[in-house]
Order: structure tokens, then sequence, then C-alpha cells
């Protein structure tokens, strides 16, 4: 005679152990988890478990491969790449939204993506456009910034002066973004002008692109009683600050250095670094994941351009989310 | 003072404790290798222990592998001890060396068991609060969940989906950066 197996209640496992397996798995595993049952569900969110915490700093890429090359593979399924900056831990996150699409820029964890692979050049640009103070300031690709109100979007825009950089001769491309003190903030990265364009490193070829090799960067800071620009050789408030597609921001965190700028998808590179306490201001380093062969232009059209990403997480949070949404 | 405080040290190792299953069984340790569980080691320091002390909660199968578990590990414990404070030479960090290569085939052989045992021992490990063997254990299972679906883990781990639709509608929701 066989005796009925007892049933081994594994959905009825006290949180301490729970806690110890949850922080031996990376977020796609701990979100599965969590998802198994009731009881596992709440004490994930009990434990807050995920290791998306609000305002980690990431980079979002095409999906990486084994060995770390960025592939177009997955794409289909809307899988893409996660990468958290100064930890160096990398995974592959998954998104039915997703799904044969790139993006294009974001604020915080938002993205705006798009289905259309784009790779274009046009004749004149704006280098980078930020709302400032109720005005949508924006610089083009001469150095040139504009003014737009916010209240009468018909108005002819304000022109603003133009900083005296210093450095000429160089190509040159623009950032805008605003202090920690609420002051508008003009970027300038100066480097060598690109001979070509290498077809399809990036999906989207940024504007700043136009670059080879950056040389330097300089930050200038806005007077708007006397509409002058102040060179300024500190980002301030031991912070950081991040430049490129999402919008600027600044962030103080325990594994990234005080006082760089970092600007990722630029001249070919995921992310460049630069400090601001040498007098120089050279960039001290890159970030890059390599890129399959066969997934660049214009064989594969699918290497997304890397983006912040800051993720805000309601989910193990213990909070409850809007059921209006 | 030194020779004094190895005496009893060397008293402390002799001295044994009895454990007594639910199912009343007893297992006679050196308390060595009793105090891994930190449980224990408050009631010795409570002074609770005369008499045996009684763990309704682990049956005497698997008291009888985690008292294996913590054998092993207290040798493990002691050993480490005597290196960090009189050996330093290579051949005794060699000797060393070959001990832990031991302890990790020893961890290996014993997490070959089926899932129910798995549990009692997560269980036993979690009441009697021993660190090392809860975290061993707890790694087989987070290993054997990586990739996997909820659908695969409530599969491999016999849990039914008391999931409401709503709730996984909800979910859904949240979980949208890592879910299609």
């Amino acid at each position: 005679m066989t005796m009925a197996r007892p049933r081994v209640p594994w959905s009825e496992l006290p949180q301490d152990p729970i806690s110890v397996i949850l922080t031996r798995l990376d977020v796609s595993d701990v979100l599965n988890f969590a998802w198994t049952c009731k009881s596992w569900r709440n004490i994930c969110r009990h434990l807050n478990a995920s290791i998306f915490k609000s305002g980690t700093l990431m980079t979002i890429t095409s999906k990486s491969s084994q060995d770390g090359c960025l592939t177009q593979d997955g794409l289909e399924d809307g899988i893409f790449g996660v990468h958290e900056v100064g930890v160096g831990k990398s995974f592959d996150c998954k998104h039915r939204l997703l799904k044969n699409k790139s993006w294009i820029g974001g604020k915080d964890d938002w993205l705006v993506s798009t289905n259309d692979w784009c790779y274009t050049h046009y004749p004149e640009v704006w280098l980078d456009a930020i709302v400032h103070q109720g005005r949508v300031v924006a610089v083009n690709e001469g150095g040139y910034i504009y003014a737009w109100s916010m209240n009468d979007p018909e108005a002819y825009p304000i022109k603003l002066t133009t900083p005296e950089f210093s450095t000429t001769g160089d190509s040159m491309v623009y950032y805008l973004a605003t202090s920690h003190t609420g002051r508008l903030l003009l970027i300038s990265v100066h480097g060598e002008e690109r001979r070509y364009i290498e077809p399809g490193l990036r999906m989207v070829v940024s504007e700043q692109d136009r670059i080879e090799q950056p040389t330097a960067l300089s930050i200038y800071i806005y007077d708007d009683t006397g509409d002058a620009w102040q060179r300024t050789r500190s980002v301030g408030d031991g912070q950081s600050l991040f430049l490129g597609l999402n919008y600027p921001f600044y962030g103080r965190w325990s594994n990234i250095k005080e006082d760089r700028v970092y600007i990722v998808s630029m001249c070919d590179n995921d992310s460049i670094i630069f400090s601001m306490d040498s007098e120089a201001d050279q960039p001290l380093d890159k970030q890059n994941y390599p890129i399959k062969k066969e997934s660049r232009w214009p064989d594969g059209l699918s290497i997304r351009t890397p983006m912040w990403f800051r993720p805000t997480v309601p989910y193990l949070t213990g909070k409850k989310p809007q059921d209006n949404c | 003072m030194a020779s004094a405080g190895s005496g009893d040290e060397k008293a402390a190792a002799a001295a044994m404790i009895t454990l007594i299953s639910s199912d009343n069984e007893k297992f006679e340790v050196t308390e060595a290798t009793a105090t891994l569980s930190q449980t224990i080691r408050h009631m010795i320091e409570d002074g609770c222990t005369d008499g045996g002390v009684p763990l309704p909660n682990v049956t005497s199968k698997i008291l009888a592998r985690v008292i294996e578990y913590c054998k092993k590990h207290a040798t493990a414990a002691a050993g480490e001890e005597g290196s960090s404070s009189s050996f330093s030479d290579a051949a005794f960090l060699e000797v060393d060396r070959a001990f832990l290569e031991e302890l990790e085939e020893f961890d290996d052989a014993f997490l070959e068991v089926d899932r129910a045992t798995l549990f009692d021992l997560i269980l036993a490990a979690n009441y009697l609060d021993i660190k090392g063997l809860l975290n061993l254990t707890c790694q087989k299972v987070a290993d054997s969940v990586k990739g996997k679906t909820p659908e695969q883990i409530r599969e491999m781990y016999n849990i039914v989906n008391d999931l409401t639709p709503e709730e996984e509608a909800e979910i859904r929701r949240e979980t949208q950066w890592a879910f299609e």
C-alpha cells in the first residue's frame, strides 16, 4: 500500500527564509516569485523586495548577450537590457509595449517609444531643449539659445546671449539643464568633427554625434537679470549631472564620484564621464557595451540608443497603486 | 589567564547537550555542535537545557540531518578560529583550503534531498536559527526558481494559484517594467 505523500505547504514558507531567497534572485526572478501566490506576494511586498529601488541610476539598452555584446535578439519579444551604473550589474527585462520598438527620449522612468527606425539627419537642428521657469529653452547647432513662453506659444521666442566659449575651432555641441539652484545651464562639449557618419551604431543618431571624440567640456551658468553667462567649474552640491537621452538630472549615488558630468549616448559611446575638478575638463572614462556586427545597420535595425533610466517603483514598496489608471 | 581560558574552552567543547525531537527521540551532541543554532545557544546561556532541549517543531528524521550539518560545520568553525589566531604558514593554509573544499562537497551532497525534506530543513534552520544552513537551503530554492515563470514555479512547488484575476491584473499593471 502506498501512502499519499503529504503535500508540502511551500506557500506557507515563513518570511525569513523568503527574504534569504529573494536576496539571491535578480529583479525579474523576484517578480516571478512574487507572482506565484498570495502569500509569497504579500511577503515580497512587505519586504520591499526588488532591486529596482526607486531612483537607482540605470541605463537601458538593447539586450546584452552572454558575451556582453548588445544584440538584436529578443527585439520582437520586447526584451531590452538594463544596467546599473556604478555597480556594473546588468540584466534583461521584457515589456510587451517594447516589442519591435525603440525609444527616442523620456523623463525619469517614462519612455517615448517608436517603431519608426529612423536614422535621419536634419539639415538644421535644435541640439537640446528643456523647460525652464515657465519657458521652453532650446539651443541650436550654432550655440544660439532661444526661449519661448509657455503661456503664449504663438509669440516669437526671445533670443538669449550666447556665452563666450573658451575654446573655438573645434566642433561643438550643446546641452541644456537647470542648476541645482534653479538657474539655466549650458553645457558645451568640444571635439573633433566627425568626417563621416558610420552607419547604424545606434538606432538614433543623436545630433551630438556630430563630434568624433570629445576633448573638453565646459559649463556656463546664466544670469537672468544681466542676460549674461558665466563659466562654472562645479556641478555643485556634491552631486553629478546626467545629460543625454532623458531629461537632464542631478544625482548623488554612493558609487558615483561627485562633481562629474555623465553624458549618455555620445560619440558612439554608451556613456562618457567628464570630471569637473581638473583644469582640462577632459573626458575621464567611457562605458561601452560592444555591439554585434550583425546587429548593425543596414543588416540590423535594432540597437537602441542607451538612455538614462531612473525607475520609480510602485511595486513591492507597500504602496497600493492608483486604481484609476 | 590564557591557560585558564583554554581550559574552559576544552570543558565547553566536551559538554554534551541532549536534543529531543518532536517524536521524542534523543540526540546527544557536543555544545560546540549545538551552539551553531542561535536558538539553542540562547537556551544554554539562560541555563535551561538541563534534562534536554525539547524541539517540538523538528522531527527526528530532520533533526538527524540538521545535527549532521552542524557537526561538520562546527569542526570548520573551530578550524577557522585556530587558523586566524596562531597558524598562518602556507602548509596550514593548504590544509585549510582542502578542508573548505571538502566542506563544499559536503554541502553539495547534503542538498541532495527531495523537495519535502528541503522544506523541512528550511523550517528547522529557521526555527533553530542556523544561519549557514538557512543560507544553504534557501540558495537551493533560489537556484531552482531562476528563469522560471510563475506557472513553472507553482508546478515545481505544488503551489495553488490563489491570486484573483483582479490581483493578477494589478500585478500586471505594477510590474509593467519586467513583464509582458
